[in-house]
């Protein structure tokens, strides 16, 4: 009796409840382990988001810091400057368009954002990213018949990781095809290109890139880059010296002229600041 | 003694046939009354935030509410209400400033959803479509919740409702940090405005 009376008076308040259920989970971000596309000249695995552009401009000064206050240190000489525009194709495509005064090269690169793992501890991101540069006006002009020398091309795998969301981390081994315009033969150049971030807070961060040349052609010396990185309001300042002016991956990977240290006669190294937005 | 079983039984029957039937009384007349809407996915639904900041406004969108409105006897005023939105899926229309939002300001990873839940108080008619209500309730953000009563406007289409509403979200009432564009604070107060549709279900 009393159990009939019980289900007398649950049931109505059961009915005149609502029915409303969550039937999705809540949405996945995507996995983003560097907060920029490039390190200094090395990009990292991450792309744009779709419909997203990204301006930006670098220079790398020529005359080395150690010319001293008289020059302001090589600021008050001349640069090798860069100006590129990507754009995020897709949320996984970004294709960059490049121009650098330095052999006035022309560049594009596709990359891809291939493979992302999401794990608390050993998060990774892998992307592969393509190239083409033309070198249109040489200086000096090559005293070989250059035709056909002017295109290079180069690919790379870049693997990134972030630890502690704090540490960001990077490698990417590159071949490049035809490294430099001035050789005399077509020579290739295999790097291993490697890049560590320490983010000190959401704005700022240091950061440090050697570019070793482990196969094939080199130029001088393997490039070294550090400095640090401030982020704000969808720009990224970087400020840095290296011992290598070029910036682009293409000119980049060929080497530094100089040393970045432990070289008494040679050991220079040039301030460069590179500024992106992310529009 | 054998008898009495029987009677018993036959008591304790007719009992469970009585409490069937009032059930079914109950659930047809509480049917007749009571109403459920809820967000139709279909429909161009709108949640927006709103910043000023001394160098560019900003917009976070997304279209991800859902919830329900739930009246016992067909009135608005009375009606218990819940909606929420998957922050995750807000996009200020900058990929970046869409990751430094979720990351370092709303902390999505922990808090992925901003909800509001209540009751609406007041309802007015101000034509055969029209309603203005008032609602009370808890909005909770970034893990915090706080009492809030909002306006709203709410237009009746046959089995749907179309629902507008604002309202300003002090960011440092539910402990999020005043982003900062280009070293600049953007505005401590945030706008949100809903803008919604919601479809009566079947119980």
């Amino acid at each position: 009796m009393i159990k009939y009376l019980v289900f007398l008076a649950v049931v109505p308040s059961l009915l005149l409840s609502q029915s409303w259920k969550r039937t999705k989970e809540v949405t996945e971000p995507p996995l983003q382990l560097f907060s920029s596309t490039y390190a200094y000249a090395l990009p990292t695995a991450e792309t744009l988001t779709q419909g997203d552009f990204l301006y930006g401009i670098s220079h790398r000064f020529n005359l080395p810091v150690s010319s001293g206050f008289d020059q302001l240190f090589g600021i008050d000489g001349g640069v090798v400057n860069m100006m590129n525009l990507g754009y995020g194709v897709t949320d996984d495509i970004f294709v960059n368009l490049g121009r650098s005064n330095l052999q006035s090269q022309w560049w594009f690169e596709t990359k891809y954002k291939a493979i992302k793992i999401k794990d608390d501890t050993f998060p990774l991101l892998i992307s592969f990213l393509g190239g083409v540069a033309y070198s249109s006006r040489p200086v000096p002009e090559p005293d070989f018949d250059r035709a056909g020398r002017d295109w290079h091309f180069y690919g790379m795998a870049i693997i990134n990781t972030l630890i502690g969301k704090k540490i960001g981390l990077g490698i990417t081994p590159t071949f490049s095809y035809n490294s430099h315009l001035q050789c005399p033969e077509v020579e290739n150049s295999i790097t291993l290109g490697t890049y560590a971030e320490y983010y000190i807070d959401d704005m700022y961060s240091i950061l440090l890139e050697a570019n070793p040349t482990i196969a094939g052609w080199r130029q001088g010396y393997n490039s070294y880059t550090a400095g640090f990185v401030m982020e704000t309001g969808g720009h990224f300042f970087k400020f840095s010296v290296s011992n290598n002016t070029a910036i682009n991956i293409q000119q980049f990977n060929a080497g530094a002229q100089d040393a970045f240290l432990g070289s008494a006669e040679n050991n220079n190294v040039h301030f460069g600041f590179q500024i992106t937005r992310n529009l | 003694m054998g008898l009495k079983i029987i009677n018993q039984n036959k008591e304790e029957k007719t009992m469970k046939n009585i409490s069937i039937v009032l059930v079914l009384v109950l659930f047809s007349t509480i049917s007749l009354v009571s109403k459920e809407y809820q967000v139709d996915k279909s429909k161009k639904n709108v949640v927006k935030f709103i910043s000023d900041a001394p160098i560019e406004d900003f917009e976070g969108v997304t279209k991800s509410i859902d919830g329900y409105l739930f009246n016992e006897e067909d009135e608005l005023e009375g009606s218990d209400i819940y909606f929420e939105v998957d922050l995750n899926t807000v996009d200020t229309d900058n990929g970046l400033r869409n990751r430094h939002m979720r990351e370092d300001y709303l902390h999505t990873d922990k808090y992925p959803l901003t909800t509001y839940s209540g009751k609406i108080t007041e309802s007015k008619k101000v034509d055969d479509k029209h309603y203005k209500v008032k609602a009370e309730g808890t909005f909770k953000v970034h893990g915090v919740e706080k009492t809030k009563k909002i306006e709203a406007d709410i237009y009746k289409y046959g089995k749907t409702l179309h629902i507008k509403t604002k309202f300003v979200v002090p960011l440092s009432d539910h402990n999020i940090e005043i982003p900062s564009i280009m070293l600049v604070k953007i505005d401590e107060n945030m706008d949100l405005r809903l803008d919604f549709y919601t479809t009566e279900v079947e119980n």
